[in-house]
């Protein structure tokens, strides 16, 4: 066992005691294999009769996904270790598991036997672009910034196709010219070292191309400004039908033979750039049109809406593959198609399990990736041959010529940027210009025979991808520091900026049309324009009427920062109740509803839906108190189900612990879009009659609580004595239901099956049990309880909605109740509104319901509260008296 | 084409608006060519009513606002070509040469201030909330309530005014916008 410094890190030694088990485990079992494997048939030709076996090992039939998982295990616990040490705040991630792997491939190729043979194949070329490529490309695609890359798409390309090219064309004659001068021979016997040109060529389309691994794993931790982020990113992911096509063609061309060759092979060779390039992008967006389509239908089977995002995008870089078309484009283009679509049809959990899953399995295949690229440098020392002029040369061409290349590009595209590309993101995008295991995995996939010259092709190419690796990956941020590149800025946008965004954007477009010039705000213009027409009708289960969803997204982000940070610097809304806020008392009134009419029942089994009610506090009935507590169990209940902002410590580099600090906000602000959407289109549908779903549940919730604490009063049912259960009638079974999807509540206090379960506790508890004083009290404890069943959904973004705001707009609200067919008095709605008490006086004081006695809320600061509680129960059958409350709020 | 309408314009003209804006010779004419085109009066002028015959723009939900942005200096809703020229000089993006120009017409102040006044529709110099709801019912479209406008309404001028006004003031909103890049945002690339 090592020893590690620093006490504090002997959690390390529990991990690398994880890992040797691991792998003792697997060698103990691959070794009693080899017995077994020879066992039965000596028994057999021993002619024993066999008996049954009570424990029997069947190794081989395990071992190959017990190898995988073992491979995947030792991937995890190495970056899990990491960060156990100090070592990642000096070495990037990609180089600390290529040392692994480079460690773990030595020992093998000193003693092979050390690890079983099905530990150290190293990197398989099929395993790498069928399982490992597709899951980082997948995640690299729905994550992308489409917004910037869009905008910058032009400069994107350019760099991808003409760069490639370039740095294609000059590093293969450049290592020909070499070649030819003889430099690579080595004095000596066999030193005659001869490259062919087309040798050499295939060598450079694999080298040339920029690693979109290699750069994510790298720039994820270097924070540079999203522009320059974008263009190498882009950059690395575009070029891959322009490697894939130069890679074949070139290989191809090896097959044939530099003699045979015609000009019709080069031509071909041309156009097969286009059919690979488009016929890529078409596939991954027809995937991407079908995944949105089918979760369009999803949202009666929810658990399998990831699924489709998955197989669906897996199938697009697999078609590519199958028609030899570019699968890294394919499957990017999927993602990028289908995530706004998806986006907005799948639920809050498909969502989280979407993310959550990608980014997962990106993040192991990538730590397995370079894990492997170092076992498969070391493991077979016959593959490589060092060339030491050919290596070096290869090594300063690839550098020379990217920059020059990226340095010529710049200055094209920057007479046509209007942010222009100044010198030192310049040399961060030629010094970014990593390689990867796409050019490993290229290069191990050469023919012998047709190359013969691949084992010197092999070690250099290791040797570039190290060198970038290691190199420019651990020197770029320290670079990036002094150089003083302009870093990501990470703020939120201000409703301010917001709506000076979008403003700006339909400025920009209305301009160029004056101008009548088509510039790439027209373009955008009419993208969204068509999107919104014909697309998304088509693909989103739920159409959005906004014209600009993006500022109402961007007001509910801020405040629901606005109730965290008065939570965080006031400790509770207590401050902001003092205010006596009509609909601050309603909302706190509705949660010690919701609170109180759960309490009793704590001793039964809880459902998962009422996750947070607070059950000790409800269960004491200090109804003097009401008032202090329901404020606190505001507070309790906002707090248990906000998302809690962790702390985030000293591991800054690592893009999968960022993962920690964003998610919350994530999920919240995607919760709010759905409910927002929802809202809007309620109200689209309710219109004429502004309605805060909030405070239309407050509404519900107070009066039904109020109807039951009343109807123990009276301890009789109300069939008997209607006349004394004003607005029993509308509530006996109040569904507020602001959503028809249980799914997608973002943050739901769902009180309904707490009730129903309820109901049964009493039935037993009324049959069987004397009730105690104290039960009795309790409002809820009546042989006749209506089958309440409030379905309030309080979520952050109704919360916060007007929490900043005055009281002065409250909305009248127009119950959407809907009666259900429970055994209550659906058949005299109209009787008990009739016998309502304010209908024949109007005079409503609180005290005119005196029957509020416990459990109940006293009302006596807040008497017009309370009235405007009751009359919306009965706001349908007087439409004069809604009018007047309209008017008095 | 070009030489036609070239010839409509003065080279001294052309050197006087050169110097104004900083538009190169061909911008200016290129840009002369569309001026006449949309003129269908052929009075040399441009009137409300020739921008919002440009199709897109009649649909661009923002239109109005930004012809009312256009014709703020000119009461009379008539803008000749000099000054159309020096409205879009505003949008040309900001070289390094400009730097050294004293108050050039394309610095982000101006820049700002045309954008403030697609939002001051009564060019009082303040964004009052009745304003700023105009605005905001433009881009998100009608189906939202007036209470959620409203309180986004409220939310924005809240975040802005510092000085408690109730109304966003010009100060207010370049202090609220200082970190927005709104030289890029409000550029565009001038076609030669």
């Amino acid at each position: 066992m090592t020893k590690i410094c620093g006490q504090h890190h002997w959690s390390v030694v529990h991990l690398s005691v994880a890992l040797i088990l691991c792998l003792v485990t697997f060698a103990l079992a691959e070794d009693t294999s080899h017995e077994n494997g020879t066992s039965p048939s000596t028994c057999h030709g021993g002619e024993e009769v066999k008996r049954y076996e009570v424990v029997s090992l069947e190794w081989d039939e395990v071992q190959v996904p017990f190898g995988i998982c073992v491979w995947i295990m030792i991937a995890s616990l190495a970056k899990l270790g990491f960060h156990y040490t100090r070592l990642p705040e000096f070495l990037p991630e990609s180089c600390l598991l290529i040392i692994i792997g480079l460690v773990v491939g030595g020992i093998i190729s000193i003693n092979p036997k050390v690890f079983p043979a099905s530990l150290s194949s190293g990197l398989d070329t099929d395993l790498f672009f069928l399982f490992l490529l597709p899951p980082i490309m997948l995640e690299a695609g729905y994550f992308m910034p489409s917004r910037s890359f869009f905008d910058n798409i032009g400069t994107i390309l350019m760099y991808a196709v003409f760069g490639t090219l370039f740095n294609t064309m000059t590093i293969g004659f450049s290592l020909y010219g070499i070649s030819q001068l003889g430099w690579f021979s080595t004095p000596g016997p066999n030193g005659t070292v001869h490259v062919t040109l087309l040798e050499c060529l295939t060598f450079s389309s694999l080298i040339s191309a920029v690693d979109p691994v290699a750069v994510l794993a790298v720039f994820e931790e270097v924070h540079v400004n999203e522009v320059l982020y974008i263009l190498v990113f882009g950059e690395s992911l575009l070029n891959d039908a322009v490697t894939v096509v130069l890679y074949r063609m070139f290989e191809s061309f090896n097959a044939i033979g530099a003699d045979n060759l015609m000009a019709i092979d080069i031509v071909g060779g041309f156009f097969s750039f286009f059919v690979v390039a488009i016929g890529g992008v078409l596939i991954g967006l027809m995937y991407g049109f079908l995944t949105s389509l089918l979760t369009r239908l999803t949202h009666k089977a929810r658990v399998i809406e990831p699924i489709f995002v998955f197989a669906m995008a897996y199938m697009a870089y697999l078609t590519a593959e199958m028609f030899r078309l570019s699968s890294i484009l394919s499957i990017v283009f999927c993602a990028i198609f289908m995530k706004p679509y998806v986006e907005a049809n799948i639920s809050q959990k498909s969502h989280t399990t979407i993310k959550y899953f990608l980014k997962m399995l990106s993040s192991i295949s990538e730590t397995i990736i370079f894990i492997f690229l170092g076992v498969t440098t070391l493991v077979d020392p016959s593959q490589h041959k060092w060339n030491t002029v050919f290596v070096i040369s290869t090594l300063v061409f690839c550098l020379l010529y990217r920059s020059i290349g990226v340095i010529m590009q710049t200055w094209v595209a920057n007479t046509f940027r209007l942010a222009r590309i100044c010198r030192t993101e310049q040399f961060i995008m030629a010094y970014g210009g990593l390689r990867g295991a796409i050019a490993f995995s290229l290069v191990a996939l050469l023919c012998k025979e047709t190359v013969p010259s691949k084992q010197i092709l092999f070690t250099a190419c290791i040797v570039v991808i190290l060198f970038t690796v290691f190199i420019q990956g651990t020197t770029i941020k320290p670079l990036v520091d002094k150089l003083k590149v302009k870093r990501a800025t990470k703020h939120k946008p201000s409703m301010n900026e917001e709506i000076f965004e979008r403003l700006g954007d339909h400025l920009m477009v209305g301009i160029e049309e004056i101008l009548g010039q088509y510039g790439h705000h027209h373009w955008r213009d009419k993208w969204e324009h068509l999107n919104k027409r014909f697309i998304e009708p088509m693909l989103l289960h739920e159409r959005r009427k906004l014209g600009d969803p993006k500022i109402l997204e961007v007001f509910s982000k801020l405040n629901e920062k606005d109730a965290k940070d008065y939570i965080k610097s006031h400790g509770s809304f207590i401050q902001l109740q003092s205010n006596q806020s009509l609909s601050n008392i309603l909302r706190t009134q509705s949660s010690d509803m919701l609170c109180t009419g759960s309490a009793p029942f704590s001793a039964l089994p809880v459902n998962d839906s009422v996750p947070c009610l607070d059950m000790q506090q409800m269960g004491t009935n200090v109804p003097t108190k009401l008032f202090k507590e329901s404020s606190s169990h505001h507070l309790d209940l906002l707090a248990d189900n906000m998302y809690k902002p962790q702390r985030h410590n000293n591991h800054r580099r690592s893009r999968h612990m960022d993962v920690d600090i964003q998610e919350p906000t994530n999920l919240m602000h995607r919760s709010m879009k759905i409910q927002l959407r929802r809202i809007s289109q309620k109200q689209g549908m309710r219109h004429g009659r502004g309605t805060n779903p909030l405070l239309n549940l407050a509404l519900k919730n107070s009066s039904s609580d109020k109807h039951l604490a009343r109807r123990h009063h009276l301890e009789q049912n109300h069939n008997k004595e209607p006349e004394n259960l004003p607005a029993s009638a509308e509530h006996p079974a109040v569904i507020v239901t602001l959503q028809e999807e249980d799914e997608d509540e973002g943050i739901t206090f769902s009180a309904k099956e707490s009730f129903d379960e309820a109901d049964a506790g009493i039935d037993k508890s009324t049959d069987e049990i004397v009730q105690t004083a104290c039960e009795k009290t309790l409002p809820w404890k009546t042989e006749n309880n209506p089958e309440v069943s409030v379905r309030a959904e309080i979520n952050p973004h109704q919360f916060v909605m007007e929490f900043p705001q005055s009281p002065r707009k409250v909305p009248p609200a127009k119950p959407l109740v809907s009666p259900s067919d429970s055994t209550t008095d659906d058949s005299l709605p109209l009787t008990a509104a009739e016998q309502l008490p304010w209908k024949s006086g109007g005079e409503t004081s609180p005290s005119s319901h005196g029957s509020l006695d416990v459990g109940d809320v006293k009302f006596e600061g807040t008497g017009s509260t309370k009235q405007d509680v009751e009359t919306d129960d009965s706001v349908e059958d007087r439409p004069l008296e809604g009018a007047d409350r309209e008017t008095r709020l | 084409m070009g030489s036609r309408t070239s010839s409509l314009l003065q080279a001294e003209e052309i050197e006087q608006i050169q110097k104004e804006t900083g538009f190169s010779k061909r911008q200016i004419v290129r840009l002369y060519s569309r001026f006449t085109s949309l003129d269908k009066s052929d009075n040399g002028c441009l009137s409300r009513e020739d921008l919002l015959r440009i199709p897109e723009l009649a649909i661009n939900p923002l239109g109005d606002r930004i012809i009312h942005a256009f014709f703020m200096d000119n009461p009379e809703s008539k803008i000749n070509f000099r000054q159309f020229m020096s409205t879009l000089s505003l949008f040309r993006p900001i070289k390094s040469h400009d730097k050294d120009i004293e108050n050039p017409c394309n610095s982000r102040d101006n820049k700002l201030k045309f954008a403030f006044r697609m939002y001051d529709l009564d060019n009082s110099g303040m964004v009052t909330r009745e304003e700023l709801l105009v605005i905001l019912q433009m881009m998100v479209g009608s189906n939202i309530t007036e209470e959620q406008l409203g309180s986004i309404a409220d939310r924005t001028i809240a975040e802005a005014d510092e000085d408690n006004s109730g109304a966003i003031s010009y100060e207010n909103f370049v202090k609220a916008l200082q970190r927005a890049d709104v030289e890029q945002m409000m550029s565009i690339r001038f076609l030669n």
